[in-house]
């Protein structure tokens, strides 16, 4: 390893770890950033001789490192923020779903004669892509390989599908 | 807009076209009622029996039967 190099690791880390510290909150954030500086200087390698003011060198790179660090950690923290919020919307969509379930109406064995007709009378085609969909579990892209058929075939004749259900089923939904 | 609804609720759409539907559905109080409507269809549905349940049931039930086996050793062990 060349002895510049080693000679200004040992000089600088310690300071440019604290420094880094200062900025980023955590000392593991900081240890990386500024090892990951001195990886890049390694790469380039570059001759410190060429360097008029090191000191100063040393810390701007640190500086411009923990910059990159903080606005690549903002645009993640705002992307868990998104989806934290996108999250406590469906939650909240679903206890209001569930909270006007009828689940005493659901027991009835009447219901399943209800659905089961429902869906026999579907379109064959229609009947055969939703039983893929909602019983085999499949992607829309999945059933539309499946069965030879475009993506846009599989999305028309589910909603085809649901609203036929729909109309089918209304009396269990009012 | 049924056909965004139908979409979201098979998990077809994408992250942007989710993100969209859900700022719509928080928007429009009918949007946010058809949708429910949709999903307790789904519900009902998800009622039929299936012929595959039997096999994962049977699977399912060993696992409980194992799961109390080992809560009675535990309680017996103290």
């Amino acid at each position: 390893m060349n002895k510049d190099f080693s000679n200004i690791y040992m000089t600088f880390y310690p300071q440019l770890v604290r420094f880094a510290t200062v900025f980023v909150v955590y000392e593991e954030d900081a240890e990386n950033i500024v090892q990951d500086l001195f990886v890049g200087l390694w790469e380039r390698n570059e001759s410190f001789n060429s360097i008029e003011n090191i000191n100063a060198y040393m810390f701007k790179l640190a500086k411009n490192k923990c910059l990159d660090f903080l606005k690549h950690k903002m645009v993640k923290e705002k992307f868990i923020a998104k989806a934290q919020l996108q999250y406590e919307q469906e939650i909240a969509l679903k206890t209001q779903s569930l909270e006007g379930f009828n689940a005493e109406l659901a027991s009835e064995e009447k219901v399943e004669k209800i659905v089961s007709k429902a869906i026999d009378s579907l379109p064959p085609k229609c009947k055969e892509i939703f039983i893929l969909s909602r019983y085999e579990g499949l992607k829309y892209k999945e059933i539309s390989e499946k069965l030879n058929i475009s993506v846009n075939t599989v999305e028309t004749q589910m909603c085809i599908a649901f609203k036929k259900l729909r109309h089918s089923i209304q009396q269990l939904l009012d | 807009m049924i056909e965004l609804a139908i979409k979201y609720l098979n998990g077809e759409l994408t992250p942007e076209q989710k993100e969209h539907f859900l700022s719509l559905v928080s928007e429009d109080e009918a949007l946010k009622e058809e949708l429910i409507k949709y999903h307790h269809l789904l519900a009902y549905v998800s009622l039929l029996p299936l012929n595959k349940d039997q096999d994962k049931t049977e699977r399912k039930f060993l696992e409980l039967l194992n799961e109390i086996d080992r809560k009675k050793e535990k309680d017996k062990n103290g």
